[in-house]
């Protein structure tokens, strides 16, 4: 296991991962808001082979990437789950916005050795129409690491058994 | 019974779905070889990010049961489910470690 980041809220999430307490109303709001403001990740990451060579807005996916511009890339060329014009600091807005949406459910897990708190919204509260791609998804998943104290991902789909959130996972909202 | 016709806008993203699964799926085994290699933000991103991929497969086989396949989107279907099952070690691999 990693160590937590330094955020209140990153201690938070591992004080209660490890209880399995339930959390307060003001908790929940405090996990809420550090994952609406906090940064998306600024590793630069390992491209998967098929990946490479994608192209978006004068950015090529190679060997490794900036996480953001990997992500991008990825959810706008070859998922085409935003749409073509879509911006990196739109695709932030957008997660944030998810995030923060009253409909949102929160749950918070391990994996792979993180704890990470993670957000799934109904796709249709926060991004129109007109910014969908073309293979959209009705629900958006983003994650938190809470060991990093940044954004992870931020991605769309349809059936939440198949996002990676475990069966133990501590749904607090 | 009425035999169900899947319109134009589903039959291609089957395709689209078809293609990237099996981008995903082929390139699994060359990713192990360099695994090593990959730190482990690198492998927390691939492990969250399979999540579309999963979903995807998952959706490919509702659509499958349910015969909206056309005959040749179902061949390549098959093909997907054969490198699936040679892969999903290699994939479980990737994920545990």
């Amino acid at each position: 296991m990693s160590q937590l980041g330094q955020h209140p809220s990153d201690r938070l999430i591992g004080e209660l991962i490890a209880s399995r307490r339930a959390a307060s109303a003001e908790e929940i709001a405090q996990i809420v808001e550090r994952m609406a403001t906090a940064p998306f990740s600024s590793r630069v990451v390992r491209v998967p082979m098929k990946e490479r060579g994608a192209a978006y807005q004068g950015q090529i996916l190679t060997a490794r990437a900036p996480s953001l511009v990997y992500h991008l890339v990825k959810r706008v060329v070859i998922e085409e789950q935003w749409a073509r014009g879509t911006t990196a600091a739109r695709y932030l807005a957008d997660l944030a916005q998810a995030v923060r949406n009253p409909a949102a459910r929160l749950v918070i897990y391990e994996r792979r050795g993180q704890r990470v708190a993670a957000t799934i919204t109904p796709t249709g509260r926060v991004i129109p129409a007109t910014r969908l791609g073309i293979d959209a998804l009705p629900e958006l998943l983003v994650v938190y690491s809470a060991d990093s104290s940044m954004i992870v991902t931020g991605y769309q789909f349809s059936r939440l058994d198949q996002t990676g959130v475990p069966g133990e996972a501590l749904w607090l909202k | 019974m009425a035999q169900v016709v899947p319109d134009a806008e589903l039959l291609a993203r089957i395709d689209r779905y078809l293609d990237y699964l099996f981008d995903q799926w082929e390139q699994l085994p060359e990713m192990a070889a360099e695994w090593d290699e990959w730190d482990p933000d690198s492998r927390l991103t691939f492990a969250l990010n399979w999540g579309v991929p999963a979903d995807r497969l998952a959706q490919l086989r509702g659509w499958a049961d349910a015969g909206l396949l056309t005959p040749a989107q179902r061949r390549r279907y098959d093909d997907l489910l054969r490198l699936v099952a040679r892969n999903q070690d290699t994939l479980t691999y990737l994920l545990e470690n």
